[in-house]
């Protein structure tokens, strides 16, 4: 390949070699450290290929050794440009597309953004465009390390980024993290679990605190599942006094809630019954052509304008835009749900109110619901066995003059 | 058996100018340390070196390059012959 292009640079000749004795020419051509390639024989003497300025040195020694050169065939640059010497506007042509080619090379054209998921790629562009760094400015003018610095500032989730040039291309990695981003404020008041509503423990497993209900337990709303009031002991088994401490467990209880829901059997539902197209305009920059009427649209009306604007590479945006407008006439329509889409919306709205409960670590064990449908409402009525996270921590409570000691039912645990 | 020259043998015999051949296959030979081409036809290839005149027979022959100080032919190749002078 590299032989070919410097042969091409260079200039090869295919020259038919004639005389007495062409041999001798060709021992000539040798003895003087020319090469000949592709040397063959024909009818009437030999031909071979020889670059050009071989040619030129081998034309004295044709002279020495008698012997006639013929040039058959001419390859290569010098020969082209030879070819080409009067067609100034082709060769001017040629050097303008060299320089366009390098003074195109010094702007930024393209920028891309790796590793994002959270923040978008219109997230992160838009924070480029308010920092200068925009498609069609000088790669010199972006310095990477204060770019990096200025994402890394902007959004505390990103925690690595890298930005490098390659080319006319402006490459952004990110590394997002939305684990553990600030370490919950420890709770240092002292103070007791209490159950948040009535139910039965399931599970109780106690970190801080003296628990005083059991895996088993029915309890009730404001009792206290752990005691953040830890007794001290004296030699002789009597109270010296009391440790108060946050009570930590992981609690977990059973409980019925009663679920109440209606909403109305009927809808409104919009039907197009007729679309018309209104016009379409041309917005270059600031600049608008507008090719359709500029009103209002009329009542039981909707307009919808779609934009179209041609995009280099990934993300570089002409600043031409095209929009089409159309009009969209619709009735509104008044209607009555079908059972299935009673049921489904029942479902529905029963899932979104799960969801929160779920999303915390609960599950639901049992659904004892009824759907009623009525002349104009839909009820949905009954009650919900949950399972899952339970209790709530608050503060300690003045300390008794009769307060006895609770009794342990399992080891006192601190941190 | 013909005694295959030992490499400080060798040498000697480069020293002496003898020529070097090395054939590849029946369709290409690499000639070195030769002194001039005698002639060159489509079956015949003339090639004077120092101590002899080597003739390579064949068909369709052609030098692919030519230098002063090797030259390669190419083509379907039916002998090698060494005449001497």
């Amino acid at each position: 390949m590299f032989r070919k292009l410097m042969d091409f640079l260079r200039g090869k000749l295919l020259i038919h070699i004639s005389g007495l004795s062409p041999e001798r020419f060709l021992n000539l051509c040798a003895a003087r450290g020319l090469e000949i390639n592709c040397l063959k024989a024909t009818e009437e003497g030999f031909e071979c290929r020889m670059s050009l300025r071989d040619y030129r040195e081998a034309r004295g020694l044709a002279r020495k050794a008698k012997v006639m050169l013929h040039i058959c065939e001419k390859r290569g640059l010098p020969f082209l440009l030879f070819r080409y010497r009067k067609r100034k506007a082709y060769a001017a042509g040629i050097l303008l597309s060299l320089i366009l080619l390098y003074s195109l090379s010094v702007f930024l054209w393209d920028i891309q953004v790796v590793g994002n998921s959270y923040y978008t790629d219109d997230i992160i562009l838009t924070f480029l465009k308010e920092n200068n760094i925009r498609h069609g400015m000088q790669m010199s003018d972006i310095v990477c390390d204060e770019l990096e610095q200025a994402l890394r500032n902007q959004y505390t989730n990103i925690t690595w980024v890298s930005a490098q040039i390659s080319g006319t291309r402006l490459i952004i990695q990110v590394k997002e993290n939305f684990g553990l981003l600030e370490i919950p404020e420890k709770i240092e008041e002292p103070g007791d679990l209490v159950a948040d509503r009535d139910g039965v423990i399931t599970e109780l497993v106690t970190r801080v605190g003296i628990p005083l209900v059991k895996a088993g337990d029915e309890v009730t709303r404001g009792q206290v599942l752990v005691s953040g009031r830890v007794s001290i002991l004296n030699d002789g088994g009597e109270i010296a006094g009391y440790q108060e401490v946050t009570a930590d467990a992981t609690i977990r209880a059973r409980v019925v809630e009663e679920y109440s829901w209606e909403r109305s059997i009927f809808y409104e539902e919009k039907r197009v019954i007729d679309k018309s197209f209104r016009g379409v305009s041309l917005r270059i920059g600031e600049n608008r052509v507008n090719a359709r009427k500029s009103d209002e649209p009329e009542a039981y009306h909707y307009r919808i304008t779609e934009y179209w604007q041609p995009c280099l590479f990934r993300n570089f945006y002409l600043p031409i835009t095209l929009e089409k407008t159309t009009d969209y006439t619709y009735e509104v329509l008044q209607r009555r749900m079908t059972e299935e889409e009673q049921t489904q919306s029942a479902q529905e709205e029963l899932q979104e109110y799960l969801r929160e409960w779920q999303e915390k670590g609960g599950q639901l064990l049992e659904q004892h619901l009824s759907l009623t449908p009525g002349a104009l409402k839909l009820t949905v009525t009954g009650n919900l066995v949950l399972e899952g996270p339970f209790g709530e921590l608050v503060p300690l409570g003045e300390l008794s003059q009769d307060e006895t000691i609770p009794e342990e039912t399992e080891e006192i645990m601190t941190e | 058996m013909i005694p295959i020259p030992a490499p400080s043998d060798l040498k000697e015999k480069l020293l002496m100018s003898a020529a070097v051949l090395t054939c590849q296959g029946q369709y290409e030979v690499i000639i070195e340390n030769y002194r001039s081409i005698k002639s060159l036809t489509e079956t015949k290839v003339e090639v004077q070196t120092k101590t002899c005149v080597v003739t390579v027979s064949g068909m369709d022959l052609m030098a692919v390059y030519y230098t002063k100080e090797a030259m390669k032919i190419t083509g379907k190749i039916n002998k090698i012959e060494y005449i001497q002078k």
